[in-house]
């Protein structure tokens, strides 16, 4: 990855006196695969719009390429789209609206046979050539949509939650072929999603985005296993948070009272005597054993000596590969644990009302400070 | 339910025998008159004769066709000249500002068209409250002479017809989906491409309403260029009212509405036909 | 038989009330053309109800008449159409016996060629069809005969009513023939003549010339003589000629339709216009030009010596009732025809 293609900064924008984007600034590079996460209303499609130049923002600055993109409208950027709905022209067909970018620029008949019929196969489609719109798949059209955009070699490709029209198997296979679509062409992908599974298959980087601001950027597994705030790590995947008071410092660890059981926690973070935290864990970072287990076997109780929550179970649920445990702690606080089958263990599965102890992977925790 | 049967048909018949003694009547009526031979004071005697068909092919009348098909096209292109660029504003305008301007562009209707066209002459005049006004301000010393010329009709039928151009493009354009104007400017096409590209070929159906709107009436409408015009070229309307109330040559005048019509038909059916085989591609 | 004998005597029965004349009278004339309170004063005096229906064409009502056949006592055609329904037997002659007030009637008005010694028909009201001049911007001496009308100073600012026969009657008149021509050499020389004035014409209006006069619009325009007559109330120095060629002369007349039912109470009605007082009324009220001699003498002065209104007898020797053509119609339709096509 070389320079940064896009450089946004602190853009401001406001809808009627409602603020949209606040101080948004990120640097993309090229080539990259970045995905802009969050639910609905937190901005992610107005900066693309921003960046696509279908609005202006109020403040700030973005330079494409490093130019300054104010003031340029879309037809003279090279930044192509991939609309939400499509966007079809529904009066040509698959061939004129991939066609379309080029005849716009002028490019001889034969360069634009041969680059429409590359675009065709990219998005393996050669077939429909001559259909209208109307006569294709929700899938097919969307395909269509990314090879008209791709057509014509931008900088910079966006996609406005380009698969939430499809149905799951679907999406999931147009998640891999747009990675590799990407890897391909090794054009920059910008993709607005609110669905975490989804931009963590694609993407290089995520940006979470809340209320218009930036929350946390970084790689997938950054977000996944380090989110910086409660809201990202509630955003991404299942998140169990438990409450607790930093007692003392350790070398390189904390001691904690956490739901009311002392504990060792590990983190990064600076931390005092007395601040009060968050302590963030997966459904699948836990270990649980059932009590009569350890009991039995002296091992096992070793293995749990450094942390160890009392709970209940309530509930168990088959997933098929996994399978989730409901589980209420002594102090009456619920957290949900995925256990994938262990060979070791005796035991395959809980039943409801077994006392249980609970602990979990050393390190594997994220301890936060507590918000509110 | 047996009742809402009964209904259905009721209303479907009385919609049918309404149109058929009203519409389809009356225009078989006038095709067989249209095939008669005049009589001096019996107005038509029940004679076959192509005589009036055959007089059509006269020079003078063909000249008067042509003239008719000339002005009703004009005032066709006008209408969509100041129209669409109107219609689409107000398209593009919040519900309430557009319900607005589309009540004044209906206001008009709810006064009689001859009436209004006398008000024209009213505005128009060399004493009138154009001119008047203009000498007033002090932009004109002499009144501009507009009565009685091209200008003064077209600006007659214009006035008239507008609404019937606008209203048809405005339905045509609000459904238009701009997400495709953005899709257009995001493929590189400036906004005057998007327009001709996109925007004119999604609102033809909108724009081939109007002007058949326009240009039908245009055609037969015979008062606006009498009054505004002062009578000095005969054309097809005048020419059917003169056989009928003047002349009382009734087949002339029914071959001469038959032969119009007819010719409309057939270029309506032409432009269908076009369409329904182009429909598929639109060739960029 | 039996059953025919009672139908036949059902239907006299019937048709007895129309036949005694009890009262009734339907009245088929122009929109406002009559003052409503001389019907009234006419069902005071006599106790015959009038029921009145109008037209606003010659055609309109000769169409009715020849089509229906019945229904009404009286109507009032124009001189061409007095000819034309004469002619094809839709009028019925007139009792004279019962027409005491006839010879009130001017002479100069009476026995015209269209229905020679009014058989059919009684003169209702006349006037003429001639120049109107605007003498404020032509000057008074501009316009003093039809030749005039085709000076080249007079392009654009001409004014001809909107029908084929008076555009004709001028160029005929012009030339020295009859304005009910039909010789087709003296209607192509008309034409030609005719060909050089249609472009020097600025508008073409039979509805409402005086409006374009008064407007300043045209400066010359050959109307009848009652626009020509509001016209010059409101700008006098807009006047009325009657060229040395000749003009064209117009008079409704009333008449009794073939078909009428109530032929006594028609006539009662035709003598009671042909009262003076009463056509002293009228011509006041609607502003035309009474036929009726005795009745001038009630006729405010300033009236009555307007020439416009009432021409001198001199001038009414020049001028001409307009006739029917029959067949030659056609050849002045396709003239005209030609004539506004320019080709």
């Amino acid at each position: 990855m070389g320079h940064n293609v896009i450089d946004i900064a602190g853009i401001s924008k406001s809808f009627d006196g409602e603020v949209a984007l606040e101080c948004f600034t990120l640097s993309i590079a090229d080539g990259e695969f970045l995905t802009l996460l969050g639910p609905s209303g937190c901005g992610k499609t107005t900066i693309l719009r921003i960046i696509g130049g279908f609005e202006e923002h109020d403040s700030g600055e973005i330079r494409i390429d490093g130019q300054s993109a104010t003031n340029v409208p879309p037809e003279s950027r090279a930044v192509n789209t991939v609309f939400q709905s499509y966007a079809l022209f529904p009066h040509m067909d698959v061939y004129d609206n991939i066609a379309f970018g080029l005849h716009v620029a002028g490019k001889s008949t034969s360069e634009i046979c041969e680059a429409v019929q590359e675009a065709l196969k990219l998005v393996r489609l050669e077939k429909v050539k001559h259909k209208m719109p109307r006569e294709l798949s929700g899938g097919q059209q969307q395909r269509v949509a990314i090879a008209r955009a791709i057509v014509n070699k931008p900088r910079v490709l966006l996609l406005d939650e380009p698969l939430s029209a499809l149905d799951y198997r679907l999406r999931k296979q147009m998640q891999k072929e747009l990675k590799e679509l990407q890897r391909t062409l090794g054009i920059t992908f910008i993709l607005v999603t609110h669905d975490q599974e989804e931009a963590f298959t694609m993407s290089d980087r995520v940006v979470v985005m809340d209320h218009g601001r930036i929350v946390q950027v970084g790689s997938p597994r950054t977000i996944y296993e380090e989110p910086s705030n409660l809201y990202v790590a509630s955003f991404v995947g299942e998140i169990n948070v438990l409450d607790g008071v930093i007692k003392s410092r350790g070398e390189c660890n904390y001691v904690a009272e956490v739901e009311g059981v002392t504990v060792v926690v590990k983190s990064k973070r600076d931390f005092k005597e007395g601040d009060p935290i968050h302590l963030l864990l997966r459904p699948e970072d836990f270990r649980v054993e059932v009590m009569q287990d350890l009991e039995e076997s002296p091992t096992l109780a070793k293995k749990f000596a450094k942390a160890l929550l009392k709970g209940t179970v309530d509930r168990t649920y088959y997933k098929g590969a996994t399978y989730d445990v409901d589980i209420t702690l002594a102090d009456g606080k619920r957290i949900l644990v995925t256990e994938f089958f262990d060979e070791d263990s005796d035991s395959l599965y809980f039943n409801p009302g077994d006392r249980v102890a609970v602990g979990w992977f050393e390190g594997w925790e994220v301890v936060l400070p507590h918000e509110g | 339910m047996k009742d809402s049967l009964i209904f259905r048909r009721l209303v479907i018949s009385g919609i049918l025998g309404w149109i058929a003694l009203f519409g389809a009547i009356p225009v078989l009526l006038l095709t067989g008159v249209s095939f008669l031979q005049r009589h001096p004071s019996d107005l038509i005697e029940a004679v076959f004769s192509m005589e009036s068909y055959a007089r059509l092919s006269d020079p003078a009348i063909g000249s008067m066709l042509f003239k008719s098909i000339m002005m009703a096209t004009m005032a066709t292109l006008l209408c969509l000249l100041i129209g669409y660029p109107f219609a689409y504003i107000v398209a593009r305008a919040n519900k309430c500002h557009a319900r607005t301007m589309l009540l004044f562009v209906m206001i008009p209707f709810w006064t009689n068209t001859l009436i209004r066209t006398y008000a024209l002459v009213a505005v128009l005049k060399a004493d009138g409250f154009l001119n008047t006004a203009l000498i007033f301000l002090g932009i004109i010393d002499a009144p501009l002479k507009i009565m009685y010329t091209q200008t003064a009709v077209f600006i007659g039928l214009i006035y008239t017809l507008l609404p019937f151009m606008v209203l048809p493009l405005y339905a045509a354009i609000e459904k238009l989906d701009h997400r495709l104007l953005e899709a257009s400017r995001d493929l590189g096409a400036s906004r005057w491409t998007t327009f001709k590209k996109i925007t004119i070929p999604l609102t033809m159906p909108g724009i081939v309403s109007g002007c058949m709107l326009v240009f039908l009436p245009a055609l037969g409408m015979f008062y606006i260029p009498d009054i505004l015009g002062g009578a000095r070229t005969m054309f097809l309307g005048n020419f059917v009212r003169d056989q009928f109330l003047i002349a009382r040559d009734l087949p002339m005048g029914a071959a001469s509405s038959i032969a119009m019509t007819s010719l409309m038909g057939i270029m309506l059916l032409i432009y269908y036909r076009n369409l329904r085989r182009s429909g598929r591609t639109v060739r960029l | 038989m039996k059953k025919l004998l009672i139908s036949l005597a059902l239907i006299m029965l019937c048709a007895a009330p129309s036949f005694a004349g009890n009262g009734e009278l339907f009245l088929y004339i122009w929109s406002e053309y009559i003052p409503d309170e001389v019907v009234e004063n006419f069902t005071k005096e006599t106790g015959i109800t009038v029921h009145v229906s109008n037209y606003d064409s010659n055609e309109a009502m000769f169409a009715k008449i020849k089509l229906t056949g019945e229904g009404y006592d009286l109507i009032v055609p124009s001189s061409d159409y007095v000819a034309l329904m004469r002619r094809q037997k839709l009028l019925v002659p007139l009792d004279k016996t019962k027409l005491p007030n006839f010879g009130n009637l001017s002479p100069k008005l009476v026995n015209q060629s269209f229905d020679p010694d009014n058989t059919y028909s009684v003169p209702y009201m006349w006037g003429s069809t001639s120049i109107a001049v605007n003498t404020g911007t032509l000057g008074s001496s501009a316009v003093e005969s039809i030749s005039d009308l085709w000076k080249p100073e007079m392009t654009g600012r001409l004014l001809l009513p909107n029908e084929p026969r008076e555009a004709f009657s001028l160029a005929l008149k012009l030339l020295g023939y009859s304005l009910n021509e039909t010789d087709p050499a003296h209607l192509e020389e008309a034409y030609q003549k005719l060909k050089i004035l249609m472009p020097m014409v600025r508008v073409f209006d039979s509805d409402s010339p005086k409006q374009a006069l008064l407007s300043g619009e045209v400066s010359v325009g050959v109307v009848w003589n009652g626009e020509a007559f509001i016209a010059n109330q409101e700008n006098p120095e807009i006047q009325y000629i009657y060229p040395p060629e000749g003009f064209s002369l117009w008079l409704d007349s009333l008449c009794i339709p073939k078909g009428a039912k109530n032929i006594k109470e028609a006539h009662a009605f035709l003598n009671y216009i042909l009262r003076p007082d009463v056509a002293a009324t009228i011509s006041t009220d609607m502003g035309y030009s009474t036929p009726n001699a005795k009745a001038l003498e009630l006729i405010p002065i300033d009236i009555r010596s307007n020439p416009i209104v009432y021409p001198t007898d001199a001038e009414v020797q020049r001028g001409e009732f307009q006739d029917d053509l029959g067949e030659t119609m056609k050849l002045y339709d396709a003239y005209w025809i030609k004539l506004k096509t320019g080709k």
